[in-house]
């Protein structure tokens, strides 16, 4: 064996990955060559090195408990295709393929939302009830709530912590703007409700923050990248003004 | 019931490896609350699609859709900010081995003894290097297991060791140099 050949195969042969018969040329070729020695000796002692200093990160506390937990609550099976009998899929074949054509023109026009503040505002009314915000995965754990929306929305929504500004996250509920899906997540400042909605759209809204003041609840309206937001609350508008820049802060 | 049982064969086969999907996950993203996300998204994604697994080893298939699901959400994370991928020929040029005499197998033992430090080196290589070392480092996989978590072939595998390796190398010897000085 000779020394390029050794070289390309250094890796192989410190993972143990090699065949016999060229492990034994290369135990052959390392006992007569100093350089490739030193090089062997190299990954040997990184080796060595990277598996004494305990790298590996192993799973927090309780971490397995919240995914069991999860998975209870949500993680229903993907159920299994029924088969079709081949007349049945034809037909169906054809007219997905009609409705396909037809909905793909229409998701690709961008489309204007339009009066979307007043909606959000309709929609933040609509799910204050006596009990409390309506929420369908309460929790003031952020890791719970996001992995909840998996699967039933085509978009991640953000969710962040910000009780150390005083903001209690209660959870979050599937909604709708206008004819957009959408999510709402819920905040408690003091007795007042905030409701962050997004949704996907084609940017409704302009990037920098706007704020509007609609039947006496204050709305502030921005986007970031695909998503755009709205926050709704009854809180004074400086406080809904703080809340928006610690949700949207880095 | 047999939801109950699905759980349960859940638990045994997938969710034994939970310490070695979030040790992956946090070093592809970098960030402990993004490998959480990540580990938490991915056993959603895992346990919906746990009656198609395929194959008799359980840990390579789940730490292959850990994998992806932190590579979507880096890629969902990634804003118009600058890629901030380690670029060798930026930064480990004039440190290769040639140019200054050659880190010692005793020079690598005294400095890695600094667990942090190490750490920083492994964190410093781009992705595509940083994954495949340490699931053979640290998950002490074979090549064929990482050839199906990373899906490329097994000659890719073995060379993306040795150059992940001989980055890594420089990237010590770099550290160690500017410790000297």
């Amino acid at each position: 064996m000779n020394c390029a050949l050794a070289l390309r195969m250094l890796d192989a042969y410190v993972d143990d990955e090699l065949d016999a018969t060229t492990a034994a040329e290369m135990v052959e070729h390392l006992a007569t060559c100093a350089g490739c020695a030193a090089l062997h000796g190299q990954r040997v002692a990184m080796r060595t090195a990277l598996r004494a200093a305990s790298l590996r990160e192993a799973a927090p506390k309780g971490l397995k408990k919240s995914i069991l937990r999860e998975i209870e609550r949500a993680g229903a099976p993907e159920t299994p295709r029924r088969t079709l009998r081949w007349w049945q899929a034809l037909a169906l074949g054809a007219s997905t393929a009609v409705m396909g054509a037809i909905g793909g023109w229409w998701l690709a026009q961008p489309r204007l939302l339009e009066g979307y503040p007043e909606l959000v505002v309709a929609r933040h009314v609509a799910s204050l009830t006596p009990a409390g915000p309506r929420i369908d995965v309460a929790s003031s754990d952020r890791h719970e709530v996001r992995p909840w929306f998996q699967g039933r929305l085509e978009f991640a929504p953000m969710v962040r912590d910000l009780s150390a500004q005083g903001f209690d996250l209660m959870g979050a509920r599937v909604e709708r703007v206008g004819d957009r899906q959408a999510v709402a997540v819920v905040y408690r400042l003091h007795n007042h409700i905030i409701n962050v909605f997004s949704w996907r759209g084609p940017g409704d809204v302009a990037g920098a923050a706007k704020e509007a003041t609609i039947r006496g609840f204050h709305v502030v309206t921005w986007s970031d990248r695909d998503l755009d937001f709205a926050a709704v609350s009854d809180t004074d508008s400086a406080e809904l003004k703080r809340f928006t820049e610690a949700y949207r802060a880095p | 019931l047999a939801d109950r049982q699905r759980t349960i064969r859940f638990e045994e086969e997938i969710l034994v490896h939970l310490d070695a999907a979030h040790n992956l996950a946090r070093w592809i993203t970098r960030d402990a609350g993004m490998a959480k996300d990540a580990v938490q998204d991915g056993c959603l994604r895992a346990f919906r699609a746990f009656d198609r697994m395929h194959g008799p080893n359980a840990r390579a298939w789940f730490l292959a859709v850990i994998r992806n699901t932190c590579i979507d959400l880096l890629r969902e994370q990634r804003t118009h900010a600058t890629d901030e991928e380690y670029d060798d020929d930026v930064h480990g040029a004039e440190a290769s081995p040639e140019s200054d005499g050659a880190l010692t197998p005793e020079d690598i033992v005294a400095r890695a003894s600094d667990a942090h430090w190490l750490h920083g080196c492994i964190d410093a290589l781009p992705r595509e290097y940083r994954e495949v070392v340490v699931l053979r480092e640290l998950e002490e996989l074979s090549y064929k297991e990482i050839s199906a978590i990373v899906d490329i072939p097994i000659g890719t595998v073995m060379s993306r060791l040795s150059r992940g390796r001989d980055l890594l190398q420089k990237r010590m010897l770099l550290a160690h140099k500017v410790s000297r000085r």
